[in-house]
């Protein structure tokens, strides 16, 4: 991480322990308090652009390749948005093998989370040094044993992922009406033993997360104050038990009171959701239509909407296995109540939810049918149009396309969960920032306690680029050794300024 | 008259995927030529037709690769 403090402005460039790329400005005013802080995102992916005219059954390997973190998210997400689009609905045993699967990856994307990415900065703690606020630093915290144990069970899940998929990350598993390989008794006798070690070792992560977070006065202060706060719209997909669920399931929003805003079916999400853009940036914000986009503020009268584990809890009645269950209580008694606004507070529900896949692969794999070879419908109809939801590890994630009478892919359209979380961690960066940097004092202690605003989030940035706003901005730098250097740079607008530079050029 | 597919350079299950979509295309009784060089063609081409109720008039070799004759 490169901190660079130039007068009034620092810059934290890259960020750090996330997917993907990103930055924040911080501009401080003339008393070196925190005027505004911004976080933007540098690259582009554009996916959906470069989808049209290819066919649609190459959707969930060409989607997949969006991100090396949750390619099992994009890759399922797809599947059933080819189920809907060839009209055809998977076997009973298909889709016990797609869930199991995609269980299997929410649990390792979590605990990567956890143990690498956003769990260092309160296992080795927000101000430690940085050099020490990763994964080794954790495994110094808890032993090695336990670090072997960390990376021991995230081998076991890949290995499986690869068995089952075909690949642990590029999966070719799913097809439309079905999947690519059935079940073996072997395979299942691993998910057997996996699953028995999984939800031990999810017990154990909560047992962490409780001896070294919740029993912190600081930590617990950090969890339950305002600085890492805001009340938002939450969105999440339930089974018709009012189960969060991964797989399947219908949308639903609750309000800040946790009043049902809203309980909608994959297929009508555009008329529920709207995309803004800003030309500033290449990100897109999701909002509630009926609600409005009115900018970056919380509240009733904003449509801007959270999802990610506790967004997955807000929506959601109840766990759909006992231990996660119990684990679920003992989380909202502590958060105080059952709609919890804390942004620190996904954390603790993303191990919540780890046990909970560790369970539901328990339950899933045990059913009658998952051994059976009817693996595939084949009885597909004309593709036309498809929308596929699932509940991406970080949030609610939406694949659309529409495709001639060929099956050739005439428009594609994705929500990628961290967007809808985007303008919340902007707004989550500034009050960081404005709480934690005064009179222009400012440490990397302090500058992390910044970035945990967007870190709780397990953002996926590769994911959420998608906007192109006029141009992409481009500086062209010529140089010849003797002569002058000459700099082209296109803006986003797409004008073209030129600039002579009188000096030789740098070689170095 | 037969209407060809050729899905050779596809591997499984691309080569049904486009038989399925074309099928719904095709007026019922049509005859559909599908030459395809994926090793599991044969099979899964045979399975499709089982399944949904179409008439597998033929399969046989053709320049290196197989093709099947299909009543709609």
């Amino acid at each position: 991480m490169s901190n660079l403090i130039q007068g009034k402005k620092i810059s934290i460039d890259p960020i750090t322990r996330l997917e993907g790329h990103g930055k924040i400005e911080i501009f401080l005013d003339d008393a070196g308090d925190v005027d505004k802080a911004y976080l933007q995102l540098p690259d582009l992916r554009g996916f959906e652009k470069f989808a049209e005219g290819r066919p649609a059954e190459e959707m969930p390997q060409i989607t997949s390749r969006i991100c090396g973190v949750c390619p099992g998210a994009h890759h399922m997400a797809s599947t059933k948005a080819l189920d809907a689009l060839f009209n055809v609905e998977p076997t009973i045993t298909a889709r016990l093998i797609r869930e199991v699967y995609y269980n299997l990856h929410v649990f390792e994307d979590h605990i990567l989370h956890f143990y690498f990415l956003g769990g260092p900065d309160f296992v080795v703690g927000p101000n430690a040094p940085k050099q020490e606020r990763n994964i080794l630093g954790v495994i110094d915290k808890v032993g090695v044993e336990v670090g072997k144990q960390v990376i021991e069970i995230r081998q076991r899940a890949r290995k499986l992922i690869d068995q089952i998929a075909g690949r642990a990350i590029h999966p070719v598993l799913g097809l439309p009406g079905g999947v690519s390989k059935q079940m073996t008794t072997e395979i299942r006798e691993s998910l057997r033993e996996f699953s028995k070690d999984a939800v031990n070792f999810a017990q154990f992560t909560l047992k962490i997360f409780d001896d070294i977070v919740w029993k912190n006065a600081t930590y617990r202060d950090l969890l339950l104050g305002d600085v890492y706060r805001c009340e938002t719209y939450y969105m999440g997909m339930i089974d018709s038990n009012g189960h969060p669920d991964f797989y399947d399931g219908n949308i639903r929003v609750v309000d800040q009171k946790g009043k049902e805003f809203i309980t909608f079916e994959p297929k009508d999400y555009a008329s529920i959701i709207a995309e803004h853009v800003e030309p500033w940036t290449y990100v897109k914000f999701p909002y509630l239509r009926k609600i409005g986009w009115k900018g970056f503020v919380d509240g009733p009268n904003s449509g801007m909407y959270r999802v990610a584990p506790t967004a997955r809890m807000n929506v959601s009645e109840t766990m759909s296995t006992p231990l996660a269950q119990e684990q679920r209580m003992v989380y909202e008694k502590a958060m105080g109540g059952k709609i919890v606004h804390s942004v620190l507070a996904n954390h603790w529900a993303r191990l919540v939810e780890v046990l909970n896949n560790a369970e539901r692969i328990q339950q899933l794999i045990e059913h009658e049918a998952f051994l059976a070879p009817e693996i595939r419908n084949m009885n597909l109809g004309t593709p036309t149009e498809g929308v596929g939801i699932v509940e991406a590890p970080r949030g609610t994630l939406i694949h659309h396309y529409t495709a001639d009478a060929n099956g050739i892919i005439t428009s594609a359209n994705m929500i990628v969960a961290s967007l809808a979380n985007v303008a919340a961690m902007s707004m989550n960066i500034q009050s960081a920032a404005k709480a934690f940097i005064h009179k222009g004092n400012v440490d990397d202690g302090l500058l992390n306690l910044v970035e945990m605003a967007f870190r709780t989030y397990d953002p996926c940035m590769s994911c959420a680029t998608h906007n192109l706003p006029g141009k992409m901005p481009l500086q062209v730098n010529l140089h010849q050794t003797g002569n002058a250097t000459r700099s082209i740079l296109r803006s986003s607008d797409g004008t073209i300024a030129e600039t002579k530079i009188n000096k030789e050029p740098n070689h170095d | 008259m037969t209407e060809v597919l050729d899905c050779r350079g596809l591997k499984c299950p691309q080569p049904v995927l486009k038989l399925a979509i074309k099928a719904n295309i095709l007026p019922k009784g049509t005859t559909l030529e599908v030459i395809a060089d994926c090793h599991t063609f044969s099979a899964d081409v045979t399975n499709w037709c089982t399944k949904n109720g179409r008439v597998l008039v033929s399969i046989v070799p053709k320049d290196g690769a197989q093709s099947a004759t299909i009543q709609l």
